[in-house]
């Protein structure tokens, strides 16, 4: 007993003398504080040493401003992710990536691209969708066929004005 | 009803973990969750609650929190805004850590937020050798690996030194 009692005390007496408290702190501490930051900015923080390669896949909301994040963001979704909001406007062609349309817990996703081929999106409830006039109706069945889960779909127009696509 | 006017005014004792006693009213002690759910389930009934990972002066700093929060739950938001922010001002490292750990221990969500966002500032916009000497965090990356994390997330690192 006595043994055990003091290992716990050097224990934490090695992490009392720890000067790095950031990197004690507990993963979902971290990943609260690391989602205050726009996320190009916590995904930076994997720079830092090993134990923060994927810090940053423990933040609870993402946002992206670029559809260009996509293509290099490959490991960009974690599993804990249950809300996205996409805004993409750029009328860009191109595919999300595999990981994303596996994304196990996600659950809303907001201002999605009809654009995009939607494969797979088990645990999605909810959509909000921006619309143009002359939609691909063809896609937003898709999303039905893949989302068996899907509860709530919310149609929004927008002009968008010119759009390349 | 003398007994409800009696519970309004009731008042508890937290201990630190160095110690020290701090008596508190009871709707100060309600800003923290883990004090309401024990309230509410009772488990309070000892005369002292322990915290014994919080110490004195981190404490003092929550229930200084606490009781702003509590005694002007009705005025305007801004004056808390405006409070919020001289709080956590002039604050070294280790004692945001402190009240950081303390928020989230005693789930007390106002002040976890604005304590990590404080922390979430302190990153922003800082090279990551500068990141790494304000928090003390070892680079263990040889240069490989270190170009080999750039790499992965190319789309980060555009335009970061």
């Amino acid at each position: 007993m006595l043994s055990t009692s003091n290992q716990k005390v050097d224990e934490e007496e090695r992490l009392h003398e720890s000067k790095d408290r950031i990197s004690n702190l507990s993963k979902s501490l971290i990943g609260h504080i690391l989602s205050f930051l726009p996320t190009k900015y916590a995904v930076r923080t994997s720079i830092l040493s090993s134990i923060w390669k994927q810090m940053w896949m423990s933040i609870n909301n993402l946002d992206f401003d670029a559809l260009g994040a996509f293509n290099y963001g490959k490991d960009a979704l974690s599993p804990n992710v249950q809300e996205l909001d996409i805004d993409i406007r750029l009328g860009l062609s191109s595919s999300l990536p595999a990981d994303l349309l596996t994304c196990g817990k996600l659950m809303t996703l907001e201002r999605y691209s009809y654009r995009l081929k939607l494969t797979v999106f088990p645990c999605m409830t909810s959509l909000k969708l921006g619309v143009e006039r002359d939609v691909d109706w063809r896609a937003l069945l898709d999303i039905r066929e893949s989302s068996p889960n899907l509860r709530t779909l919310i149609f929004e127009e927008v002009g968008y004005g010119v759009l390349n696509c | 009803m003398a007994s409800s006017i009696e519970n309004n005014n009731e008042k508890l004792t937290l201990k630190s973990s160095d110690g020290e006693e701090f008596l508190v009213e009871k709707h100060v002690a309600l800003q923290s969750t883990l004090l309401q759910n024990m309230l509410d389930s009772d488990c309070s009934s000892a005369d002292v609650i322990p915290l014994p990972k919080i110490d004195a002066r981190t404490l003092a700093l929550v229930l200084g929190y606490c009781k702003k929060h509590a005694d002007a739950s009705s005025s305007k938001q801004g004056e808390l805004n405006s409070f919020d922010s001289e709080f956590l001002k002039d604050m070294d490292m280790g004692a945001l850590f402190n009240l950081v750990l303390a928020a989230n221990f005693m789930e007390i969500k106002g002040l976890l937020d604005i304590a990590a966002q404080k922390i979430a500032d302190t990153i922003k916009d800082k090279p990551h050798q500068e990141v790494r000497e304000i928090f003390h965090v070892e680079n263990d990356y040889t240069p490989e690996e270190e170009a080999a994390v750039r790499e992965e997330n190319r789309w980060a690192f555009e335009g970061f030194p």
